[in-house]
């Protein structure tokens, strides 16, 4: 059977990453806004690269089981399907794994602000990369105890221009808003690199 | 998460036999994000292996579904589920559709349409 070019119908995948520290509540805000119940999706890493000793079933010491929880949005008037992925909380791994970056439009880091530490390698991996993100401080119990520029100053944020949000990642107009946040910023950027 | 043998009721199927046999690599490269879409129904090729049915099945058109929500449903790690749907794709039993490329996530416009829907959900 012949192949057949793509039907133009389909609405585009678009991929954003949901990425924090363990237990900060990313699948939680993925549940928030997601049309699906979050899904999980798993992959095996290894230090050459991803996945390539899954034929032969062979274990190696190098290689590391990641997981990653996501969910969608369907976009109908902008024709795009939104992934949100929830990133592996073991982030020393990323940087093996270049099919998470690339096509992402941005990136939502998810703060703890009892736990700020443990966002700090999602911060340093976007920033290096290029890729937009918006941070989001996620109100535990409704209280958020620090001010945006105290956890703004905390991250030690290369872009002063980087949004900065008290979210509580169980309310869809919050997560909306980081959305939104985000989109703004990729919306900025892309001014910037080409004027129109 | 490891490969609890309680997990649902169904077993994990031998990759060898959903790829026919065929360990080389498909010709088609698909990544997590790819939209995959059923070019013929699921149910109508009764001699297609039942877990390539059980994928066609999985990605109705016109929407279609992402690779690594089939691979979710369907209980395989994304790697293995890439070889897979690559090799119906060879075999023009599926039709994919690729994220939007650099150009595309730079496009204002599209940019905007995206942003105008989100702020409505």
């Amino acid at each position: 059977m012949p192949g057949y070019d793509t039907p133009a119908q389909e609405a585009a995948p678009v991929k954003i990453l949901i990425a924090g520290g363990f237990g900060v509540g990313k699948t939680t805000l993925v549940e928030t806004v997601s049309e699906i119940e979050p899904l999980r999706t798993e992959e095996r890493l290894t230090a050459a690269g991803v996945g390539i000793d899954d034929l032969d079933g062979i274990e190696s010491k190098a290689a590391t089981t990641v997981a990653m929880d996501f969910g969608r949005i369907t976009l109908d008037d902008a024709g795009v399907v939104l992934y949100l992925f929830g990133t592996p909380g073991q982030e020393r791994f990323w940087f093996m794994w270049d099919e998470l970056l690339n096509g992402a439009l941005g990136a939502i880091v998810l703060v703890d602000t009892r736990r700020l530490d443990r966002s700090f390698a999602a911060v340093d991996f976007f920033e290096s990369r290029g890729l937009p993100f918006v941070v989001g401080a996620n109100c535990f119990h409704g209280e958020q105890p620090y001010t945006e520029a105290e956890i703004r100053a905390a991250l030690h944020l290369r872009d002063p221009g980087t949004p900065v949000l008290m979210l509580d990642a169980r309310a869809r107009a919050d997560v909306r808003a980081a959305l939104l946040a985000l989109l703004d910023t990729v919306i900025s950027q892309a001014r910037t690199a080409a004027p129109v | 998460m490891t490969d609890e043998p309680q997990r649902g009721s169904r077993r994990r199927t031998r990759l060898y036999a959903m790829t026919d046999g065929r360990t080389a690599a498909a010709r088609t490269v698909l990544t997590m994000d790819t939209t995959v879409t059923a070019a013929v129904a699921g149910d109508a090729h009764e001699s297609l292996p039942t877990e390539w049915r059980a994928v066609l099945s999985l990605c109705p058109p016109p929407e279609g579904r992402a690779v690594a929500e089939i691979a979710a449903r369907m209980g395989m790690r994304l790697t293995p589920m890439t070889l897979v749907l690559g090799e119906l794709a060879d075999r023009g039993l599926i039709h994919h559709r690729p994220p939007l490329e650099g150009a595309a996530t730079t496009n204002v416009h599209l940019l905007m349409r995206i942003r105008d829907n989100l702020a409505r959900i």
